[in-house]
């Protein structure tokens, strides 16, 4: 299965081990990765301030890159989100079209299209789950609580599997950190208000890691957690689901 | 209405923590409450739908049922008074409070007369009102 893999820009800049984490757990299952070289930010950033048109060429350069893939994947809800919703070509409709109907997140692609039910990760720690807004609402990668519906988790599902993991629970499972890409600069007060809200649940449950499928949202929640000093991590969730090199068994 | 900056206003809020906590766990109580209430019924998503269903086709046909209940209300000996907008609402209002020679006004809560901003604009005028809304003295 060829597998294309898309690193959003701040992955690539700020944490490069969740890109090789989720590429190792690709290969390992199975997947042949292709990294095109001149991939680059996919312009969620301007499209969600409110200038679209200035990511037009975001859009072109990702379906030069992207096409004629089985699959592409991203260890993150958000970018795929933004892909998914908003790649468009006045040039190449057929090959936009195919991306957007083409493109997944991590967990979302190991549960649907490899439908992983064993894994050998191993990370004997208490861990708490920060499911990204984009990804859970978005692409439905789990169940939403303010909804009378089936519960389901992708990514829990995926955690469940993992030996020595102890998953805890958020009073408020599904809340957003805060984050909100530029609401974070344009709005301060509540974004970070917001995050320590979040922080303080899983500090409650005394947990040693929290984790996410964005970085986004981690890289957020770990400026205030550092601010705090407090000596929870965080931890994308390509990095546990791969973390089996340490494996005491 | 006078452009306001969120952001400022927020970060003052925020400044006193303590309350924003109190602030956050009270709505945060009624949300339990709802999801509770809510998860009672299995068709619980069925129904909503179907009422915001419901509200659309009213907005949608709102001069043909505002009409309607205007003939209604007459029939009931009501009299019903049309307004422009919030000021013409106001001054409709006024006018009945001063050829009644009323002083003191007490009235339910309604999100159209808060706003309309009609209790300033009848404070202004020496009128004395008291909403009957138990909520509004507590919040």
């Amino acid at each position: 299965m060829n597998v294309a893999l898309f690193v959003p820009c701040y992955v690539d800049q700020f944490y490069p081990q969740v890109a090789i984490a989720t590429m190792e757990l690709l290969k390992k299952h199975g997947c042949t990765i292709h990294y095109p070289l001149n991939q680059t930010c996919c312009g969620q950033p301007m499209a969600n301030a409110g200038f679209a048109a200035m990511s037009t060429k975001c859009d072109k350069n990702f379906i030069e890159n992207f096409k004629s893939f089985d699959y592409i994947v991203a260890p993150s809800g958000s970018c795929v989100l933004h892909i998914k919703e908003h790649l468009h070509s006045t040039t190449d409709k057929v090959e936009a079209t195919r991306i957007r109907n083409r493109i997944y997140e991590l967990t979302e692609f190991m549960t649907d299209v490899l439908k992983i039910e064993k894994l050998l990760a191993h990370f004997p720690h208490k861990v708490g789950l920060h499911p990204g807004c984009h990804g859970q609402r978005g692409l439905h990668t789990s169940s939403m609580s303010e909804l009378v519906d089936t519960s389901f988790s992708k990514p829990e599902k995926l955690l469940a599997m993992v030996k020595g993991l102890q998953l805890t629970k958020a009073k408020r499972p599904d809340e957003c950190c805060g984050f909100g890409g530029t609401f974070c600069v344009t709005e301060e007060a509540v974004s970070v208000k917001m995050g320590k809200d979040r922080i303080k649940e899983h500090t409650d449950n005394k947990v040693d890691y929290i984790t996410s499928g964005d970085s986004s949202c981690l890289m957020h929640l770990e400026g205030i957690l550092k601010r705090q000093q407090s000596s929870i991590q965080v931890i994308h969730i390509a990095e546990i689901l791969n973390a089996d090199r340490y494996a005491s068994n | 209405m006078p452009a306001i900056n969120h952001a400022d206003l927020s970060a003052n809020f925020i400044a006193d923590e303590a309350r924003t906590d109190w602030h956050d766990e009270t709505l945060w109580f009624v949300r339990q409450k709802r999801d509770k209430a809510a998860n009672q019924l299995p068709d619980w998503e069925h129904l909503r739908n179907m009422a915001s269903h419901i509200k659309d086709h009213t907005l949608s046909k709102l001069d043909a049922y505002l009409t309607a209940f205007e003939m209604n209300a007459i029939k009931n000996n009501i009299k019903v008074h049309w307004a422009a907008d919030a000021n013409m609402h106001n001054e409709i209002i006024y006018d009945i409070i001063l050829k009644n020679q009323i002083q003191k006004v007490v009235k339910s809560k309604s999100m159209l007369t808060e706003e309309c901003h009609l209790n300033p604009f009848l404070i202004k005028h020496g009128i004395e009102v008291v909403d009957t809304d138990l909520g509004e003295r507590i919040v």
